[in-house]
């Protein structure tokens, strides 16, 4: 092709793979921020002990003195997972799971002086429930590895209404009516407003103690190797045993959705994007054909085979692929290192300088796209190819 | 002798509903080193027994055997084969292509058929450039050569490959009269020099004069086909030169 015309069909593949790459980058990026968002302070899996379903009155009376006791009774009793070191470590064997932590969950108040709100009362094994939950980076203030008997962590809301910082002195009250006073040794910040609220960590004894449940648990909480096995990992829980399972993506279905259809239209775009390049390409290497007809049919009175014909324009559709990848992955992978390195000055984010633009670099994304980029040059040069090699060389020579 | 070209009731029309006929049944035969000249009015038939004979078109009817090969038997290889290795083609214009130098033009026919010269065609082929004075062309591009030049090229690059016969479509009609006797001598003495056979398709009767051979063709026919060499030893009987 003359100069002009390569030029023109490199620079069509190599804007192709540039955005392919960048857009990848970029959603990705942004999209693992929103996940890390959403997903950062659950587990990826919870399973906790299932809340009875309300029986008829008659039912309860016929079984115990009182029917009001009894029923409160019989709740009290059936939330917790009793024997749940078994249960445990039959979780721990599912092939995906990565940890699991015991917690006691129940609601409660927490009051400061002549302050009281409402309460989520949750004791966990902190080494162990930072293992299934992510808190780096979510600690405001103090050391959440603190949390014990003695210590709370609480959110930032609840301690900027209750006017505490690490140090402070709490009073918890239990829906059971245990009351105890703690030390807030810990403030943190999960980026959901009802945890930053309402959220109270404690020692699993303390826990244990609050709700009156012995050794017992309410809750073993799943974090899955790979975020997006959590539904056939909480499928698999479901199997070995009656308590209820609910997997972060079975909780956030709206909020997946909104990512599927984010994929989905970014895919098209660069679908779209690659489908312009190769018809870019395709139109150029036709007009090319055009132009160059007088010289294949030379070359046909030379004794060129079609099929050497045809290969010369597949090598040159394989050429023009093979360079757009190249220039289109380079200047792709620079513009994502140039625009991570933009940051915001003076502005932290996750003990990080903060970028104003998140992305998300992978290697992958730059493979695929040059090797749909050759694969397009290599389309996108048959048609042209074909029209070459079935040239008529009186006709090519006469008239070309 | 076996024949270079032997065609049998030879003919071709173009148009699929109405038919016209470019050629009606020719015999005609070329032997190994023969110089003939195709002479004719436009239209009479020249240039289509010029590509048949090429293996460029295929014959609406008839047969034709190049160096003993029946073209109707070859596929587009086997074609592409006998053009490459058996026949080697001039045109009116040099078709040189544009973005190799003249040694690079040259050597294509070999490159071609080959995938890859050794030094003994590339000896050839400059030796072949030097016998028509070009030696201190070999990097030049065609654009900057004279049309005599361009056109001394394009023979070298049909004799390329050693053909035994070459086809030039009115080889001189591009160029002046004095480049186009050049170039025209040239190609007799080539045709002494390797014996290769050249037929010819001319407009100018004054060149058509020097070949052995004349064969004069009129509405698809061959209406004359005659020897010169007899012709010229009468004259120079008659002038008492001889």
């Amino acid at each position: 092709m003359s100069h002009g015309q390569t030029e023109l069909t490199v620079g069509a593949v190599a804007v192709g793979v540039l955005l392919v790459v960048f857009l990848s980058s970029l959603i990705n990026g942004l999209q693992i921020g929103l996940v890390e968002d959403v997903v950062g302070s659950i587990p990826h899996v919870g399973v906790e002990a299932a809340t009875p379903d309300a029986r008829p009155l008659w039912q309860v009376q016929s079984s115990s003195s009182g029917a009001v006791t009894a029923l409160e009774k019989i709740t009290t009793r059936s939330k917790r997972i009793e024997q749940w070191e078994r249960v445990r470590s039959a979780i721990v064997r599912i092939p995906g799971v990565k940890s699991v932590a015991p917690a006691v969950e129940g609601d409660g108040l927490v009051t400061r002086g002549a302050k009281t709100v409402g309460a989520r009362i949750v004791g966990v094994i902190p080494a162990e429930q930072m293992r299934v939950v992510s808190l780096k980076n979510r600690i405001v203030e103090g050391d959440f590895s603190k949390v014990d008997e003695q210590n709370i962590a609480v959110g930032v809301k609840m301690a900027d209404d209750l006017g505490v910082h690490v140090g402070t002195r709490l009073r918890v009250t239990s829906n059971t009516g245990v009351t105890e006073t703690f030390r807030v040794a810990a403030i943190f910040d999960m980026g959901v407003e009802q945890a930053n609220e309402s959220a109270v960590y404690m020692g699993l004894q303390a826990g244990q103690a609050m709700f009156k449940i012995g050794k017992d648990v309410t809750n073993l909480n799943i974090r899955a190797a790979r975020m997006y096995d959590a539904k056939p990992i909480a499928d698999q829980v479901r199997g070995i045993t009656s308590l209820r399972v609910t997997s972060w993506m079975e909780s956030n279905e709206a909020f997946l959705d909104t990512l599927r259809m984010q994929n989905t239209a970014a895919a098209i775009i660069q679908a779209m994007t690659l489908l312009a390049s190769a018809f870019g390409v395709a139109s150029v290497m036709i007009v090319f054909v055009v132009q160059k007809s007088r010289d294949i049919g030379i070359l046909k009175s030379m004794g060129a085979t079609c099929a050497q014909i045809r290969r010369v324009f597949i090598l040159e559709g394989l050429g023009v692929g093979l360079g757009g990848a190249l220039i289109g992955s380079g200047l792709g992978t620079g513009l994502c290192y140039l625009v991570t390195n933009l940051t915001i000055p003076g502005q932290m984010f996750g003990g990080k300088q903060a970028t104003i633009v998140p992305m998300q670099f992978n290697m992958g994304y730059v493979l695929l796209a040059s090797g749909v980029a050759i694969a397009m040059g290599l389309l996108s040069s048959i048609v042209p190819a074909h029209r070459a090699a079935r040239l008529d060389p009186v006709q090519a020579i006469r008239q070309g | 002798m076996n024949a270079i070209v032997e065609a049998i009731e030879l003919s071709k029309s173009y148009g699929d509903g109405v038919k016209t006929w470019a050629l009606r049944g020719v015999d005609f035969r070329i032997d190994p080193g023969e110089f003939l000249a195709i002479v004719g009015a436009s239209g009479s038939g020249k240039s289509t027994l010029l590509n048949l004979v090429g293996a460029l078109d295929k014959p609406s009817s008839g047969r034709i055997c190049i160096d003993g090969t029946d073209t109707s038997t070859l596929d587009d290889a086997g074609l592409a084969a006998l053009r490459g290795d058996t026949i080697g083609f001039v045109f009116q214009f040099h078709y040189l292509l544009a973005e190799f130098t003249v040694l690079e033009n040259a050597l294509m026919p070999l490159w071609i058929r080959k995938r890859g010269t050794v030094s003994e065609d590339t000896r050839w082929v400059k030796a072949l450039l030097e016998r028509v004075g070009l030696s201190d062309r070999l990097s030049s591009r065609p654009g900057q050569l004279s049309g005599g030049q361009q056109q001394r090229v394009a023979i070298v690059r049909a004799l390329a490959n050693r053909p035994k016969l070459i086809l030039a479509d009115e080889p001189t009609g591009n160029l002046d009269s004095q480049n186009g006797a050049l170039v025209f001598e040239l190609l007799t003495e080539l045709n002494l020099e390797f014996g290769t056979a050249f037929m010819l398709v001319t407009h100018d009767d004054r060149l058509a004069q020097k070949a052995q051979r004349i064969v004069a063709m009129g509405d698809g026919h061959i209406v004359a086909d005659y020897r010169v060499e007899s012709v010229e030893q009468e004259a120079a009987v008659v002038t008492g030169v001889g």
